[in-house]
């Protein structure tokens, strides 16, 4: 991961598919909310295995002749499977709700239950074109904020923005009632209770700029979506970012907190829906750093701050650690210019 | 090509989740060398394809190498012409994509089901679910356990040759029940591997219903392992599921024939080729082995040889969300840091290099904390190693059992280490030998990519394992002994080629350096206290040992076995302070 889309403003464009053929659930112009399935597919899950050859005392290549029932039969209980004949009739009925699936060497299966596989749309946005079978292409106008690390939940809910998540924060939230099911945005949460108690209350997600890693249990447990966009540490808070959002208070965002994949390139992000409709959404991907670009520095010890590149030498850098590689220069904003390896830079689009 | 022409050049590719690494091969004094080799960051572009980093590399290596690879741009190889531009042949290993979820299926759990463990470690399988024999008990639970797990590929395994049937007639009937409930598209690959008899009977009942590959037995007989022609068939079906995954390393398999293969495999073909060749060269019946360890950004991977055999493993050094197998990773690296870190800073850099596994140690504490972890890896790789394969003996505390020479190391968290002590420490500390070894740096991480070169063309492993690039760090010996600390446990005398001569004496808990120079051979007369093995075949055994000076010259390490780190925070970090500076660091 190089680059972050942190207040990148325009068209988002999300493709959500099943992992193979299915239903798809919504058509094109729907608008369609962050937990809504667009789409199920189904396979067998729970089976029943009847021995019929035991059944009706034969030898199991024998018992296939007496089945009644064909494969694909949908059963219901008591329903005649198999069944022979004579002086003294022997029977197999089913026991169960179910369909048969197959019949071999004196065994009947019957599928019994079906495990679902659903995907969602996680975003607030207007269905653009049905992969049909697959799922489906959303998109939004609106503000994109990515973050570093997700709880694998999804949510929604108005911005409400906070300096830091604390147990008066909690309290007052807890007094005041949080019926709209707020996402929380703050720079820092310190402790576990916290967001088991803001969970406990329903927001609709936790956003923090940065946590303590003893608190990812924790998020891990919530059922809320909880997104970290800056890292593990006392990392600080983008300013600008915090103002944008705050001017956005109390518009509804949807929270995708699926975990960032390196092979998709996927991360977990936050979609504030703009009304106005905006150009499309600015590459959110730059190929090579440069000079003047917003970035994050992750090692150092000036880990977790933003800068800007005022400067990318061309040769390698021996840096503190005794180890060699290619620098950026950054400058921090109040006059301080620190040497980073490029590597440790995350690129902040905003 | 004619086959009997010799390959002139060879453009290796190692795309890695976090680096891609384009190297040239060619012939150079009539001997295969490494020509020149770079790398690029996988970012997965903004075309989200591979493709992109490929192309990146190969334009540094062009610079570097001043030969045209590739038109500009592009990631499609010119073919080798008269003007010497392009490469006669592309070899490609991968580590990009994610692991397959697999689940196993065999008879016992310490027969084949323990065979089978060693496959799917030895390849990047993630195993969702493990089923001995005795789990059919409840067979309708074993088949909702393996539906809901939602595998790719299921391996079946067990009886050895003409041995158990019925069992295994029994699993064959479950996962046609199985294979019944998937959708088409999500039919797992099944993999059987078991005993051969009934390869006829599998095919009747599966062929119809899922894609099924057969291969030999993985144990053909109890405690024998045959596992190449089953990871064969599998190393295949993982390159493809990552093509389809991301069509940019489709479109370069395509490209280079075929001679595409996961990196993990590819270094497991190569250790089996080096145990080969020691098993032929030590004819005088010792036992000995050779090991290689690669601890690079995303993946720990130990392979070892032995007689000819040789095992692997590799374990993603992040599983999941972060926060897995954190406590005991965060206490290692709290034991092991030189500088004195806490519990939490080892917790905020284990977390936040599970997020960004490609940073580069910046200050000494980053250092001291990568290098710890480092520590850690080894340890669990070996472990891992050691519970698959009973002719590898490992213990955490104890250290390696059994003498293994040469140790090649490659990686990224090594190779960017800034000095070769770095190196010895972490790989002295975390592996614990025994006896006398060499210690090998793969700087360029070339060993798995000549696996899958020997393919097309066999000589070239075998120049380029005497080239430069493999970087002789030194001769370790290692003195055991249970004398007390200080006590003098071996003497050494050093004779130079040059005619000069010294001798050092060593004492119980010490770490030396012998300083011969890189390249200069000398002969070592070891003397060791008679309660003290050197690995000459028993305590008090001592002899004659040539060497060739390595980038550390000598290494003696006296520590003992067990390493013994004191438990006070501040005696600990000093105690590693010595020993680094005992190598130079």
């Amino acid at each position: 991961m190089d680059h972050i889309a942190q207040g990148l403003t325009g068209l988002i464009r999300r493709e959500r598919r099943l992992p193979f053929s299915g239903q798809v659930l919504v058509k094109e112009g729907d608008r369609v909310s962050p937990d809504q399935v667009i789409a199920v597919a189904e396979w067998g899950s729970d089976v029943l295995i009847l021995d019929i050859a035991r059944a009706l005392n034969l030898s199991p290549d024998e018992a296939g002749e007496y089945l009644v029932r064909k494969v694909g039969d949908r059963l219901q209980p008591d329903d005649v499977i198999a069944q022979k004949d004579g002086a003294i009739p022997r029977l197999v009925r089913s026991p169960v709700n179910g369909t048969l699936v197959d019949c071999r060497q004196g065994r009947v299966v019957l599928q019994t239950a079906v495990a679902s596989i659903e995907v969602c749309a996680n975003m607030i946005g207007i269905v653009e074109t049905v992969l049909p079978e697959e799922g489906a292409v959303i998109t939004a106008h609106g503000v994109l904020i990515q973050g570093v690390w997700g709880n694998g939940k999804i949510g929604m809910g108005p911005i409400q923005v906070v300096d830091q998540v604390t147990d008066m924060f909690v309290e007052a939230l807890a007094e005041n009632g949080a019926e709209h099911g707020p996402v929380v945005v703050a720079g820092w949460c310190e402790k576990a209770s916290d967001i088991k108690h803001l969970a406990d209350l329903g927001v609709g997600g936790v956003i923090v700029g940065s946590m303590t890693p003893d608190l990812i249990a924790a998020a891990v447990d919530v059922p809320v979506p909880v997104i970290v966009l800056n890292g593990f540490g006392p990392f600080s808070t983008d300013p600008d970012l915090i103002n944008r959002l705050k001017e956005r208070q109390g518009e509804v965002a949807s929270v995708n907190a699926s975990p960032a994949d390196v092979f998709t390139g996927h991360l977990p992000e936050v979609i504030i829906p703009t009304v106005k409709p905006d150009q499309e959404l600015q590459s959110e991907s730059p190929a090579e750093l440069e000079i003047g670009q917003k970035v994050r520095l992750l090692s150092g010890k000036a880990a977790g701050q933003m800068g800007t590149v005022v400067e990318c030498p061309e040769t390698p850098i021996l840096f503190e650690s005794g180890v060699e590689n290619f620098a950026a220069i950054v400058n921090l904003g109040n006059g301080e210019d620190v040497t980073i390896p490029v590597d440790n830079l995350l690129i902040v689009q905003n | 090509m004619d086959k009997t022409t010799p390959l002139q050049r060879v453009l290796g590719l190692d795309i890695g989740r976090i680096n891609t690494r384009a190297m040239l091969f060619g012939i150079y004094q009539e001997k295969y060398r490494l020509l020149g080799s770079q790398s690029a960051s996988t970012s997965l572009g903004n075309e989200q394809s591979l493709a992109h980093d490929v192309t990146r590399a190969i334009d540094l290596l062009q610079e570097q190498t001043g030969v045209m690879i590739s038109r500009s741009g592009a990631s499609q190889v010119l073919a080798h012409d008269p003007l010497g531009r392009g490469a006669d042949r592309l070899a490609l290993v991968a580590s990009v994509g994610d692991s397959i979820p697999t689940v196993l299926l065999g008879l016992a759990p310490a027969g084949s089901l323990k065979a089978g463990r060693a496959l799917v470690d030895s390849l990047p399988l993630k195993l969702k679910g493990v089923f001995d024999i005795g789990n059919l008990l409840d067979e309708p639970g074993v088949i909702r356990d393996i539906l809901l797990s939602r595998p790719e590929i299921l391996i079946l395994t067990g009886g050895e040759d003409a041995g158990a049937e019925t069992s295994i007639m029994r699993w064959i009937e479950a996962l046609r029940t199985v294979c019944l409930q998937f959708p088409e598209p999500v039919k797992p690959l099944i993999l059987y591997a078991g005993n051969p008899l009934i390869q006829s009977a599998v095919k009747r009942s599966l062929e119809p219903l899922a894609k099924l590959l057969v291969a030999p037995n993985i144990q053909p007989e109890h405690g024998t392992y045959d596992l190449v022609p089953a990871a064969v068939y599998l190393d295949r079906e993982i390159i493809k599921k990552w093509g389809n995954a991301n069509p940019g390393l489709a479109d370069l398999t395509d490209h280079s024939a075929n001679h595409t293969g996961t990196v993990t495999f590819a270094q497991d073909r190569m250790m089996r080729y080096l145990s080969r060749a020691k098993q032929t060269a030590d004819n005088d019946g010792r036992k000995e082995g050779l090991l290689a360890v690669n601890l690079g950004g995303a993946h720990t991977r130990i392979s070892a040889g032995m007689r000819g055999l040789a095992g692997t493993v590799e374990l993603p050094v992040w599983q999941g969300l972060p926060g897995h197998d954190a406590v005991s990773a965060c206490q290692a690296i709290h034991k092991w840091s030189v500088e004195p870190v806490s519990f939490q800073e080892a917790e905020v850099y284990y977390q936040q290099q599970a997020l960004f596994p490609g940073l580069i140690p910046d200050t000494q504490k980053e250092l001291a904390l990568s290098l710890a972890y480092a520590r850690h890896r080894l340890q669990r790789g070996l472990a891992r190693l050691s519970r698959n394969y009973d002719w590898f003996a490992y213990d955490q505390d104890a250290g390696l059992s059994g003498h293994y020479e040469p140790i090649i190391a490659s990686g990224a968290i090594l190779t960017r280490a800034p000095t070769p002590g770095h190196v010895m420490a972490v790989l002295l500390d975390g592996i614990q030998p025994r006896g006398i070894t060499t210690i090998v740096l793969d700087r360029y991480q070339v060993l798995p990519l000549l696996g899958k070169v020997a393919e097309a063309e066999s000589l070239l492993p075998v120049h380029l394992l005497e080239s430069d690039a493999f970087v002789n760090l030194g001769t370790v010996v290692t003195a055991v002994s249970d004398l007390p600390s200080d006590r003098l446990v071996l003497t050494v005398d050093v004779q130079l080629d040059s005619g000069q001569s010294y001798t050092v004496e060593i004492g119980q808990g010490y770490l030396r350096r012998l300083d011969i120079p890189v390249g200069v051979s000398a002969v070592l007369n070891l003397q060791p206290h008679h309660r003290t093995d050197v690995g000459f075949g028993g305590a008090g055994i001592g002899g004659r040992l040539k060497v060739i000076g390595g980038q550390l010259g000598v290494v003696i390490d006296a520590r003992g076995r067990p390493l013994r780190l004191p438990t006070d925070s501040t005696t600990r970090t000093a105690t590693i302070q010595r020993w680094l500076w005992a190598l130079g660091v």
